[in-house]
């Protein structure tokens, strides 16, 4: 797996915002968008993940271009985790099984595995609670075992764990073990625990 | 038979009007402040009311299917523009939308109706279509203005939800099929609502009027029974293509959603 990234500019209505981002990714490497507030990190995640068309430039994944795999395969391969999850108002067990319920999905949820994530970030008792009555920390991490479940290539992770106290921030970076990803983090301790390449980013760039 | 309704003078006109004047008194001596209010729509009531009737004399009178179609387009682009107007969200191009819409399923219907149904002769004579037409039209904007508004809010509201299914690799079409299923559903409450209720709690007003021009009650029912079915097929049909154009112009072939279209007026 190699995810290339190679002159991308994004922005907003036509106006660019970051311009000619590159960088390359081999299987288990991270790199974290470090820069000031408003720079664009989440634009430039969303137009990786293909929500947004790029102005220009291209991505690729193993060689093919989002255009060519098509939106639906490409976003399970390159996934992005938003910073404020969202779920359907079902119970955790169902939001974690939620993203197999497309006609992309190949396969259903490894139950197993997605019970002893949630087991590693402190939630094993969660698994049929509603996430409606989740803390926002827990959410976070719930969102990002349903995540995981997917086995997407590369992770984009958008603070991931922006509401969650330094115990159970440490737990969820040990779920990423091996993942590949693209992280927006505000704590440079974080980005230097995940072992993650700074890609730093400004307006002029 | 009886002859027909009862003629209305100048003077049954300002007896009715005494009934307004009692609800203003009511009003100025309560401080509810509606009397302006009920005089200008009043007014309204009667000079707009006054204004059709002179226009569909001079159409009925003319005999001239162009100034038909006209006065059909006419109406067809009054209610597309209410239908959009009513909404507190816009996005480009819906009034076309409705337009064509009303258009297709407007005329559809009520060309149906005078031609297969009732068989009338010529197909554009207006003392059918016309009022046909309208009550098509008034129905039809009531639910697409629904239709239209509730999907613009949910897709507004619920961006972050329909972005999260995209990004779990849902299709457009399965990311938009919960908020076009709701806004089909809200644009047809009303017509499904009134047709529960027909003749139970209120006569229609053609019904009514056909009642008043001592026609036979069961001929008149089933002249409503046509016209609600000839209401009810076009109102579905165009919260259903509105929905699908909406969501043909909010999702592109990229399968994102494109939420920047949207505005909040």
């Amino acid at each position: 797996m190699t995810f290339e990234v190679t002159d991308l500019t994004v922005g907003r209505g036509g106006e660019p915002l970051l311009r000619d981002v590159s960088f390359r990714l081999e299987p288990g490497a991270r790199v974290a968008l470090v820069g000031p507030s408003g720079v664009g990190k989440t634009t430039l995640l969303r137009a990786l993940a293909w929500l947004d068309d790029p102005l220009s430039g291209e991505v690729r994944l193993d060689g093919v271009t989002p255009a060519s795999m098509g939106a639906p395969r490409w976003r399970r391969r390159v996934l992005l985790v938003a910073q404020r999850p969202v779920f359907f108002g079902g119970a955790v067990r169902e939001e974690l099984a939620r993203p197999f319920s497309y006609a992309a999905a190949t396969g259903g949820l490894d139950e197993a595995a997605a019970r002893a994530r949630l087991e590693r970030v402190g939630l094993g008792a969660k698994w049929d609670a509603p996430c409606a009555e989740l803390s926002e920390g827990e959410a976070q991490r719930v969102a990002l075992v349903r995540a995981l479940g997917i086995g997407a290539d590369v992770l984009l992770l958008d603070e991931p764990t922006s509401a969650l106290d330094e115990e159970s921030a440490a737990a969820a970076e040990a779920l990423l073990e091996g993942q590949t990803f693209v992280l927006v983090s505000h704590q440079r301790a974080q980005r230097e625990r995940l072992g993650a390449t700074p890609v730093e980013l400004s307006r002029d760039a | 038979m009886p002859d027909g309704a009862i003629a209305i003078d100048g003077w049954h006109l300002a007896a009715s009007a005494a009934f307004v004047v009692l609800a203003g008194a009511v009003s100025l001596g309560l401080r509810l402040g509606l009397e302006a209010k009920l005089a200008v729509a009043s007014a309204r009531t009667v000079g707009q009311l006054l204004l059709v009737g002179y226009v569909l004399g001079w159409v009925f009178a003319l005999e001239e299917p162009f100034v038909v179609l006209a006065l059909l387009t006419l109406m067809i682009a009054a209610a597309a523009r209410a239908a959009v107007q009513r909404s507190t969200r816009k996005v480009r191009g819906a009034g076309l939308m409705a337009f064509s819409m009303l258009a297709v399923t407007g005329l559809a219907t009520t060309l149906g109706t005078t031609e297969v149904v009732i068989g009338v002769e010529p197909w554009w004579r207006p003392q059918y279509v016309v009022p046909l037409l309208g009550m098509v039209l008034g129905n039809g904007l009531t639910g697409m203005s629904l239709c239209l508004d509730e999907l613009l809010q949910s897709l507004d509201e619920q961006r972050a939800r329909v972005e999260t299914e995209l990004a779990f690799g849902a299709t457009r079409w399965e990311a938009a099929r919960g908020p076009l299923r709701e806004a089909v559903r809200r644009g047809m409450i009303p017509i499904l609502n009134s047709m529960m209720v027909v003749g139970v709690v209120s006569l229609p007003g053609m019904m009514t009027g056909q009642i008043l021009e001592g026609a036979d009650p069961l001929m008149a029912v089933r002249y409503q029974i046509v016209i609600m079915f000839m209401l009810a097929g076009a109102t579905s049909f165009g919260c259903m293509l509105l929905g699908l154009l909406l969501y043909r112009r909010l999702f592109n072939a990229h399968h994102q959603l494109r939420a920047e279209l949207i505005v909040r007026g």
